[in-house]
């Protein structure tokens, strides 16, 4: 049987759920490491560190609306445990576990218990204690435990129809992610030459790496420390790399291709053209601008990236009677099951 | 010190013990358990049934109760069932089930046992689980019955008695399976030297007997379980035997009906569906022809099985059979359709509609259980020796106002069994939910569920009611 619009949904989105949580995590540790050092964290570290952090999220207005100022005590907290923030790490975790309940029936029990266990060993975390032992610990579960449920996932399930709804879905987050993350510290370290390392933010550099896991294999480029620009072309256009732009659509547009040719996902529909289009954009490394303008390459690819999702969804995940309220809640609640 | 100094305080006497014919001395089947038991130290037992409650979290197999997620809480001392108990039971189970089967063709049909005076047409016709709609209508294969769950107990004597049948949504298989697999997880050694019949199997023999559901022309029926959806207090257990049976895990609004014809909606458009186990109530089926305002159900769905083209199971209806006062009748039931003698006793229980009978009830309130004929899960239940004056008070003016809604039965004294609390043995009183899947034939699976009431003298044992469980062995000699 083909799978379910829903259950496919649901998988996607518990995987985007999971790759949230991982980036964040990982942000958070870094953009901790980097004021830890300096001499007024909360001073300097607002302007160059905690808001624009927020803004990688996309979620400032909403932070405005809850905090006065964005230091590392609010930031910590608004991205880590904050259940008014949708997109905080525990919030994404507990999106990712509700639809993987929903799913429980086709995910390896494995998946479901690594999944489940570090949802309840965070949530029985006390709530001062990610100010008193930093964000390192907290950071280093989450990143472990988005590895093994996705080492879970891809050494225990067959890679089937809802193996490729997770890929899709973790490696569309992933690449929409990473774009931002470029366009923010595009804008924010703006090199005045993408050519030469700048000395003076050479720190700035590598902590850009870094937040995406790339500092180490970056440095076994044999390229030196290259420049803004190398740093930029390795995290947009290497095919190598697994949280680069291009290898992240790669992945989609595999995805997609497995799925149609599985029968699972109708043939010439709208996603195909929409990554394929997203991914030429990129082919002709000379096309990209790698100096401060990258930040409207990168938000054009964001924007593909939303598209893709719209058009992923009307294709697959539309299912007849709309999504779940409420009241079908409490009906579902008060069945009898003698 | 070891494990069997925790039973120095346990108390045998004043009902039939599992374990124990006095304080040390454990019954036949026990023996090899008892024995075992004396080399564990205390502590390695307490160690032992926290990882056993550790494994029921990390599953998630929690209990929504009051809008909170409860872990399942589970004795890790077995209950065990003797070969010969547990042949009669079988025999007896099945039984049954098939009296059940050919009773409810019958109230849906012909209605010869009502023309023939074995139950009275006005007692069928006033169950909370009588649907008019399917007057006339005959499933496929003519079976209504593909899955129930019987309710035992033991009295204090220790004679096993049928204590309620359910066919509408019997639950509790899922826990069945995987209190034995944790049960080997965390406690292996306690089944050296016993020879324990396996339950792994009972989502596939569920499988088979849904495959009777299935329109009579389908060779290969494509089976879905249809849940309410995550907010049902047994979701685990729909997704679990969902998984196990290797069948998708469907809510109403994944199906459609097109043409009397069901079909699931997936990623690239419409597949048929042939037989539907529903985990969902009858008047919640189809909001076209039954309740209007389900959002559970599919709009169509009942003519779609009405043209028979898709299987429901178990039949819509089948709820009839879990009427306490259709209990009544059952030994005539079986008497009438099989033409064989029932094998299991039940409780006796009286109707409440002869002024007589009731009379009679409400003078001894303060002896007797009355429950609510179409009550589940512990809920509208007085047990009278329990109950405050006020509570029976309550009991009898409901009994007054609508006596075909209660019956009362004489109160057992439910069978007891050591439970690990607080560090020590007590005595609990338990019950015993076999599952029959009924396919070419019943089936039992072997075992079931113990159900334990935790609280000191209690005698609900309803997971809602705060119960536990324990491991069912089978011994295969």
């Amino acid at each position: 049987m083909t799978m379910l619009a829903r259950v496919a949904d649901s998988l996607y989105w518990m995987a985007r759920a999971i790759e949230r949580a991982d980036t964040y995590a990982r942000l958070l540790e870094v953009s901790h490491a980097m004021t830890l050092e300096s001499s007024d964290a909360n001073g300097a570290g607002r302007r160059t560190v905690w808001e624009p952090l927020v803004e990688i999220t996309g979620d400032l207005e909403k932070f405005l609306t809850t905090h006065r100022r964005a230091d590392e005590r609010s930031v910590a907290w608004f991205l880590s445990f904050s259940n008014a923030n949708p997109n905080s790490v525990i919030s994404c975790l507990q999106r990712a576990r509700q639809n993987a309940h929903a799913v429980r029936d086709l995910l390896p029990t494995d998946v479901w218990e690594a999944l489940n266990a570090v949802y309840l060993d965070l949530r029985s975390w006390p709530a001062g204690r990610i100010s008193r032992e930093g964000v390192y610990p907290f950071s280093r579960q989450v990143r472990r435990a988005s590895a093994l449920l996705q080492g879970l996932m891809d050494q225990g399930m067959r890679h089937d129809a809802s193996w490729h709804f997770l890929r899709m879905g973790r490696y569309l987050e992933r690449a929409e992610k990473t774009a931002r993350l470029l366009e923010v510290k595009f804008h924010l370290i703006a090199p005045s030459d993408p050519v030469v390392m700048p000395g003076a933010d050479l720190h700035q550099w590598r902590s850009l790496l870094r937040s995406v896991g790339a500092d180490e294999a970056y440095l076994q480029l044999d390229i030196g420390l290259g420049s803004p620009r190398e740093i930029a072309r390795f995290l947009v256009v290497d095919d190598r790399f697994p949280r680069s732009v291009a290898f992240c659509l790669d992945q989609v547009s595999d995805a997609v291709d497995a799925l149609v040719s599985g029968g699972e996902m109708l043939a010439g529909a709208t996603p195909i053209a929409l990554i394929a289009a997203a991914r030429e954009e990129l082919a002709d490394e000379t096309a990209v601008p790698w100096d401060g303008a990258l930040g409207v390459a990168m938000d054009r690819v964001q924007r593909r990236c939303n598209d893709i999702d719209a058009a992923i969804a009307a294709s697959c995940f539309a299912y007849p009677s709309g999504r779940e309220g409420g009241q079908q809640r409490a009906q579902a609640a008060r069945q009898a099951q003698n | 010190m070891r494990v069997n100094t925790l039973f120095e305080d346990y108390r045998v006497a004043g009902f039939y013990d599992e374990m124990f014919e006095e304080p040390a001395a454990p019954r036949g089947p026990y023996r090899g358990l008892y024995a075992g038991l004396a080399s564990l130290r205390p502590d390695t037992f307490a160690r032992k049934s926290e990882l056993a409650g550790a494994c029921y979290l990390n599953e998630g197999i929690t209990f929504a109760l009051h809008g909170r997620e409860h872990p399942f809480p589970f004795d890790l001392l077995p209950r065990l069932v003797s070969t010969e108990d547990w042949s009669t039971l079988e025999a007896g189970l099945g039984q049954r089930v098939r009296a059940l089967d050919q009773f409810l063709a019958d109230v849906y049909g012909p209605r010869k046992c009502v023309e023939d005076g074995v139950i009275p047409y006005r007692l069928l016709a006033s169950c909370n689980g009588y649907m008019r709609e399917m007057v006339g209508v005959t499933p496929p294969n003519g079976r209504w019955v593909q899955f129930a769950g019987i309710d035992l107990i033991r009295d204090d004597r220790g004679a096993w008695r049928v204590l309620e049948d359910n066919l509408r949504t019997p639950s509790g298989l899922s826990y069945v399976v995987q209190n034995r697999s944790f049960m080997r997880r965390v406690f292996p050694e306690a089944f050296r030297g016993h020879d324990v019949v396996s339950v792994d199997h009972a989502p596939l023999m569920l499988r088979q007997a849904l495959a009777y559901a299935a329109p009579e022309h389908v060779r290969d029926p494509r089976i879905v379980v249809l849940t309410p959806g995550s907010f049902n207090s047994a979701y685990y257990e729909h997704t679990f035997l969902a998984q196990q049976m290797g069948v998708p895990l469907v809510e109403g609004r994944d199906l459609v009906v097109r043409n009397r014809r069901v079909y699931v909606k997936t990623t690239t458009g419409y597949d048929p569906v042939d037989v539907i186990y529903r985990r969902i109530d009858d008047w919640y089926l189809d909001p076209v022809s039954l309740r209007p305002d389900s959002l559970l159900g599919v709009p169509g769905l009942m003519g779609a099985y009405r043209a028979g083209n898709v299987g429901i199971s178990n039949a819509p209806g089948t709820g009839i059979a879990d009427d306490k006062a259709v209990y009544v009748y059952l030994p005539a039931l079986i008497r009438y359709f099989l033409g064989e003698e029932p094998i299991l006793d039940q409780v006796r229980t009286h109707l409440l509609e002869d002024e007589r009978d009731r009379e009679h009830v409400l003078a001894n309130l303060d002896s007797l259980v009355v429950k609510a004929v179409d009550g589940a899960g512990g809920y509208g239940i007085l047990i009278g020796p329990h109950a405050t004056p006020e509570e029976r008070r309550v009991f009898a003016r409901r009994i007054e106002q609508n006596p075909r809604g209660y019956i009362a039965q004489e109160t057992v004294s439910l069978s007891r069994a050591p439970v690990f609390l607080d560090g020590r043995f007590r005595a609990r009183h338990i019950d015993l939910r076999p599952f029959i899947t009924y396919g070419a034939e019943p089936n039992v699976v072997p075992g079931g569920l113990t159900r334990v009431a935790l609280q000191d003298g209690s005698l609900v044992v309803n997971s809602s009611q705060g119960g536990g469980s324990k491991d069912t062995w089978v011994l295969a000699r």
